[in-house]
């Protein structure tokens, strides 16, 4: 028996021994490789960018498989490849707040040169993202702030303002005057927050809009056709319905069709996955919204590899410590509505 | 209390073989009888219409997972299977391949991640629940890889409109979809219930030792169930894409969860060796309605989620003590 | 001693014999130097035994002599490590149970195997359901249920097909497990201790029914520890002892002391102790204690130095009683008052608390943690004892369990086994064990000595006479007549849950106790009930 306890102690030592000696390898790594650039008096993009080769910066998202962090990220790695440094994509698959958090904080025990996170709870995140900076790593958070934090910039536009403009979007074909319902996902604040824009700019600026009802889009395209189903079961009378998440712009589609009321009621979307793109070439839908993912992690990249090395802007000494008075503190990437006019140029080069 | 040929003819005996059933039926009544009340477009034929389409799948599914209940499991895959099948059919549909071979294809997918699980749990004895989650988790991830974490629309060539019709069709007005939900439940039902395979699923999930020692190979008998919730699923994600035309990275997420706790409001029990695919559908229908209330009152999204859960643990409470007197 | 050696002469003489008349193919089966190990035990040590067509054979030993081992291998259960089968001369090897049924061997078990959420139909045909093109044929099913299930004339009166086996009573259940057996055509029988649920009257039934079996060619195999069953209903007795054959003997030619000397492997003295010679002060009193529809009415009292034995029929009420007085059911209506004070005992925690205990009579279900080591079991209803500070004492737990291994001879070798690793007569006398650790005040024992062999018995029998004498109020419920006429001082009579009389000193025998529960019977009869 006590043998038994024995050899079960025995794996137990050699993983604390190993996570021991690979972390204090890896910051030897990471620091030797930040500070010889920092260390280099060559301020040409020639003699910055050799000495910046080993860096590695990492983009730390949460639902890790979603599409739009796929654009983000391509944005991101293009600017790694234009400034030769490795870049890597991390983040916890699934959509859970203690999940990302833990997934976070073991990237930031990698050490890397400097980090783009984007957050799924603003407070949630707020600490580990302060202690990555005072270890050292620069971070920005794009797509999902959280502002509180010690982030030094933030890229992205504001959820709130993407419904804000599908809002205006919609008021405006209606010239004021119609009924519109939305799809929301319980329990995920981005997208809460653009409907939080949708509804408060239809409630306050077009009093002639009426919102007849908030409806969840569900785990998957199914439940969002089930709930859009029997809101439009009830009352039919609506002229467009508002998917704040691509999830449910599919969902809504087959509900229309379903209900024969394909046509009749307009769908505005969110995000260029290909399939929503096509729907409005054919017609299904109406429009819908980008958020520039392909700027956001092209951005990204940018600034960090400016924090990163320092000795790239001249602006004054210290700079870093003074708080970088030469970088915007909030960058907007943008939202843009796509309509069958410009879709075509929201086409990425991944062909299914 | 005998008659003459030795059975008892008290009346409470034969109520008590259906009670289980009766108790879900009875919530179910009530429950129609609350949506009639609170507004008219309840019983309208396109809200009908549209809520049987919606179930009809996680009805298919249900079937099967009356078996695995019964037989002292569950599986957690199920709606990651309905997923891979669908994007699978996707993939090939679009590269090429007739649209007929790339279905059957789908279905394909969901026998033989049903094999899988039915193999590890049934021969290498491994934990159903373990074994089907982590096979939740692999498809899931395969999902992802194939819809590149978006969505994959069927390309409209030959054939696609023909298979489109089975999921949005309507025949006289009655969704096509429907009706193939309806034929598997009646058919599964009367198999669960009257054939000697099932059967042994029952003894395997009432006392295992006994099968055993009774020569029912226990083993084979679970795989086959496991094997089975695969086949359902991967049908399932064949109809599913059927009828949305697009594969999505999300598609049949929580499933399983809607299915199991159907099927327990439904009578079927978490330990094994009862139930009926009656039972299971009576939940999933009860669940379906639940949702399409509250959507219709226009209860806030945030509250939904409680209600349901709330509904769900009276039901289950309802249903225990009923069972509870009689014994 | 010359007596016992001519004994044996006259049956090694006969031993040859038998084995030559069974070469003349009367033989149904037979086995020849079975040997089987398990992890550092021999079970089974080069046993071989026939068995012939229309003969009740039993198999006694004591709890680990290999008996089931053996009628495992038989059933097909287990392999042996070496030795032949044969059937009806045929050499036969079973790889799985189902290739034992095909050739024809039944087995009831004494651990009922039962599916309880279905039908007593389903349970019956459960590996040769009635179908029709793949569908359950529900009618046939129940029809030749039926059929079945009326062999046993009166104990199968009130099983319906139809109903699920979790609604009949054990004795019930048993029927339908030897029914299961019946239903498969079988050529051997194999009987695990079948009577350890059924009262005289069934008993006596499933013995005619056996009886007429035999007598149409059917071999029985017969385990029991009741001798007085086997000397009135079988014909050879094979003994094993530490997994090996000591003898087969006919049964008219030697005397149960001769077996059971055979068995233990030396003499036995008296079965039961002796009785108590003066009672003490009341220790328990129970006044009109009712919860209908199981018992109404019900007085009786303990004393200290006395032991009381509740009996009657299988189903009379007297576990519902012993419940709820421990406070595991709850009552409508009474009293009971402990050492003169009244106690309310809501639970059973209050009431062992208060110190009245109760040992269940079906250790499987409700007794033990099977999967647990036999420390976790022991220590599980006073786990505070068992620890300081707070952190349960492996030494604490050891001393008791070793006291408690020599007192009651159990047979184990490492307190961390598992208790399911235990033979089941070991496992009823650590779960005796359990609750005597417990020091109570009265105890309760429902079926003490179900399935344990007889040396096992007489220990445990002293060990209630000596917890008897030290103080504590010991009441038996037994459904063996003899065990109950041997070791009470008094009973108490309950029947259809009430209580009929009382019997003690030399009033309490098998004969006065069936009478009175006659008499009961037909003034109810005659009441129009």
């Amino acid at each position: 028996m006590k043998l038994r306890k024995l050899v079960a102690v025995i794996p137990a030592l050699c993983l604390v021994f190993s996570m021991v000696a690979c972390s204090s390898r890896n910051t030897a790594k990471q620091v030797s490789s930040a500070e010889s650039a920092q260390s280099s008096s060559d301020h040409t993009l020639a003699g910055i960018t050799t000495a910046s080769s080993g860096q590695t910066y990492y983009m730390v998202t949460f639902l890790s498989g979603y599409s739009f962090w796929t654009e983000c990220w391509r944005g991101f790695k293009d600017a790694a490849d234009l400034l030769g440094v490795n870049a890597k994509y991390g983040g916890a698959t699934d959509y859970d707040v203690n999940s990302a958090v833990t997934s976070l904080q073991q990237i930031i025990a990698l050490k890397p040169t400097a980090m783009a996170v984007t957050c799924m709870d603003a407070s949630a995140y707020k600490e580990p993202i302060n202690s990555a900076i005072t270890s050292g790593i620069p971070v920005v958070t794009f797509d999902s702030d959280s502002p509180n934090s010690n982030r030094t910039t933030f890229i992205g536009t504001s959820n709130y303002a993407a419904g804000v403009a599908a809002a205006n979007y919609i008021a405006k074909k209606l010239s004021g005057k119609g009924r519109v319902a939305c799809l929301t996902r319980t329990g995920q604040s981005n997208i809460n927050e653009r409907i939080q824009g949708f509804i408060q700019t239809i409630a306050e600026k077009y009093p002639g809009i009426k919102m007849v009802q908030v409806v969840d889009a569900g785990n998957d395209e199914n439940e969002a056709a089930t709930n859009i189903s029997s809101l439009l079961a009830k009352d039919s009378n609506i002229n467009y319905i508002f998917a704040g998440l691509q999830q449910a712009v599919l969902g809504t589609e087959t509900a229309l069709s379903e209900s024969g009321l394909k046509g009749k009621i307009k769908i505005v979307g969110f995000d260029t996955d290909k399939t929503t793109l096509d729907s409005i070439k054919n017609g299904t839908v109406e429009a819908t919204l980008s958020q520039s993912p392909y700027a956001e992690g092209y951005w990204s990249m940018i600034y960090l590899y400016m924090l990163a090395n320092q000795q790239c802007i001249k602006s004054s000494d210290g700079w870093y410590k003074k708080g970088f008075p030469s970088l915007p503190q909030t960058c907007d990437s943008g939202c843009t509505i796509v309509t069958a006019q410009n879709v075509d140029l929201f086409y990425t080069d991944q062909s299914k | 209390m005998l008659n003459k040929n030795g059975l008892t003819e008290n009346l409470n005996l034969q109520k008590i073989k259906s009670v289980k059933e009766l108790s879900v039926s009875v919530v179910l009544c009530v429950l129609l009888l609350f949506a009639s009340l609170i507004s008219p477009a309840f019983f309208s034929g396109a809200n009908l219409k549209t809520t049987a389409v919606g179930f009809s799948c996680n009805g298919i599914i249900a079937i099967a997972m009356t078996l695995a209940l019964v037989s002292g499991g569950f599986d957690l895959s199920v709606g990651s299977i309905l997923g891979l099948s669908s994007i699978s059919v996707v993939v090939l549909a679009n590269s090429g391949v007739p649209i007929g071979i790339a279905g059957l294809f789908g279905c394909l997918v969901g026998v033989l991640c049903g094999l899988i699980n039915g193999f590890l749990i049934g021969y290498v004895k491994l934990n159903a629940f373990i074994t089907t989650l982590g096979m939740q988790q692999m498809a899931r991830g395969l999902i992802y890889v194939l819809t590149n974490g978006g969505s994959v629309g069927l390309k409209p060539e030959a054939g696609v409109n023909a298979f489109r019709f089975i999921g949005s069709g309507t025949v006289g007005g009655f969704p096509v979809l429907v009706i193939v939900f309806l034929v598997f439940s009646v058919l599964g039902d009367i198999v669960v219930r009257k054939s000697s395979i099932a059967r042994n699923v029952f003894f395997v999930g009432s006392n295992e030792k006994t099968a055993m020692l009774s020569g029912i190979n226990t083993k084979f008998v679970k795989m086959m169930v496991y094997t089975l919730t695969g086949t359902l699923s991967g049908i399932a994600g064949v109809l599913t894409l059927s009828r949305f035309g697009t594969a999505t990275a999300s598609t049949g997420s929580g499933v399983e969860m809607t299915v199991i706790s159907a099927a327990v409001v439904g009578g079927v029990s978490l330990s094994g060796g009862k139930g009926t695919v009656a039972g299971a559908i009576i939940g999933i229908i009860l669940l379906s309605i639940i949702t399409n209330i509250l959507v219709i009152m226009n209860v806030s999204v945030h509250w939904q989620n409680f209600i349901t859960g709330m509904i769900l643990i009276l039901a289950i409470i309802f249903d225990a003590l009923s069972n509870r007197k009689r014994h | 001693m010359y007596v016992n050696k001519h004994l044996q002469n006259f049956t090694n003489i006969y031993g040859h014999l038998y084995r030559r008349k069974k070469m003349q193919g009367n033989c149904i089966l037979e086995m020849t130097d079975i040997e089987k190990r398990f992890e550092g035990t021999h079970a089974l040590k080069g046993v071989s035994a026939a068995l012939r067509k229309g003969e009740i054979h039993a198999l006694v030993g004591e709890n680990g002599a290999g008996k089931s081992t053996l009628m495992n291998i038989v059933s097909g259960v287990i392999r042996p490590d070496a030795g032949k089968m044969y059937m009806a001369g045929k050499e036969v090897h079973f790889s799985c149970p189902n290739e034992a049924q095909a050739a024809g061997i039944g087995f009831v078990h004494q651990e009922l195997a039962l599916c309880h959420d279905l039908s007593v139909g389903n349970n019956i045909f459960i590996s040769h359901l009635p179908n029709k093109h793949g569908f359950v044929n529900t009618e046939v099913l129940n029809r030749k249920s039926r059929e079945i299930i009326g062999k046993f004339g009166k104990s199968g009166q009130g099983i319906d097909p139809a109903a699920p086996v979790s609604s009949l009573s054990v004795a019930q259940q048993q029927i339908v497990e030897i029914a299961k057996a019946l239903s498969m055509d079988c050529r051997v029988l194999i009987f695990d201790e079948p009577t350890s649920s059924l009262n005289e009257e069934e008993a006596a039934e499933l013995f005619a029914v056996i009886k007429k079996l035999a007598a149409g060619g059917m071999a029985v195999f017969y385990i029991s520890h009741k001798m007085d069953e086997i000397f009135s209903q079988c014909d050879v007795i094979t003994i094993l002892r530490d997994g090996s054959l000591i003898e087969t003997v006919r049964v008219s030619d030697v005397s149960s002391e001769y077996v059971v000397s055979k068995m233990v492997g030396r003499e036995l003295g008296s079965l039961y102790p002796g009785k108590s010679v003066n009672r003490g002060e009341e220790m328990l009193r129970v006044e009109d204690l009712s919860r209908s529809p199981k018992f109404r009415g019900i007085s009786f009292s303990t004393y200290k130095k006395e032991i009381l034995g509740l009996c009657g029929l299988v189903g009379a009420g007297r576990s519902e009683i012993a419940r709820a007085v421990c406070g595991i059911d709850r009552i409508d209506r009474g009293r009971i008052l402990l050492e003169g004070r009244q106690v309310n005992v809501r639970s059973c925690k209050e009431a062992a608390n208060a110190g009245i205990c109760y040992l269940t009579e079906d250790r499987k279900a409700d007794g033990l943690f099977l999967d647990m080591s036999l420390s976790e079991n022991m220590i599980a209803p006073q786990l505070n004892r068992f620890s300081s500070h707070g952190f349960i004492s492996g030494k604490k737990i050891s001393d008791v369990l070793m006291y408690y291994k020599k007192l009651m001879r159990v047979k184990f070798s490492e307190p961390q086994q598992p208790m399911k690793s235990l033979s089941g007569g070991n496992q009823q006398k650590l779960m005796i064990a359990k609750i005597i650790a417990m020091h109570p005040k009265v105890v309760f024992l429902d079926e003490p000595t179900r399935g344990i062999d007889v040396g096992a018995k007489a220990e445990i029998h002293s060990l209630l006479r000596e917890l008897s004498d030290k103080g504590i109020s010991v009441v038996v419920i037994s459904s063996e007549m003899p065990e109950t006429v041997g070791i009470c001082d008094r009973v108490v009579i309950i029947n259809n849950g009430t209580k009929i009389g009382e019997l003690s000193g030399k009033d309490l025998t098998q004969e006065r106790i069936i009478s009175k529960i006659s008499a009961a019977d037909e003034v109810m009869v005659k009441g129009g009930l």
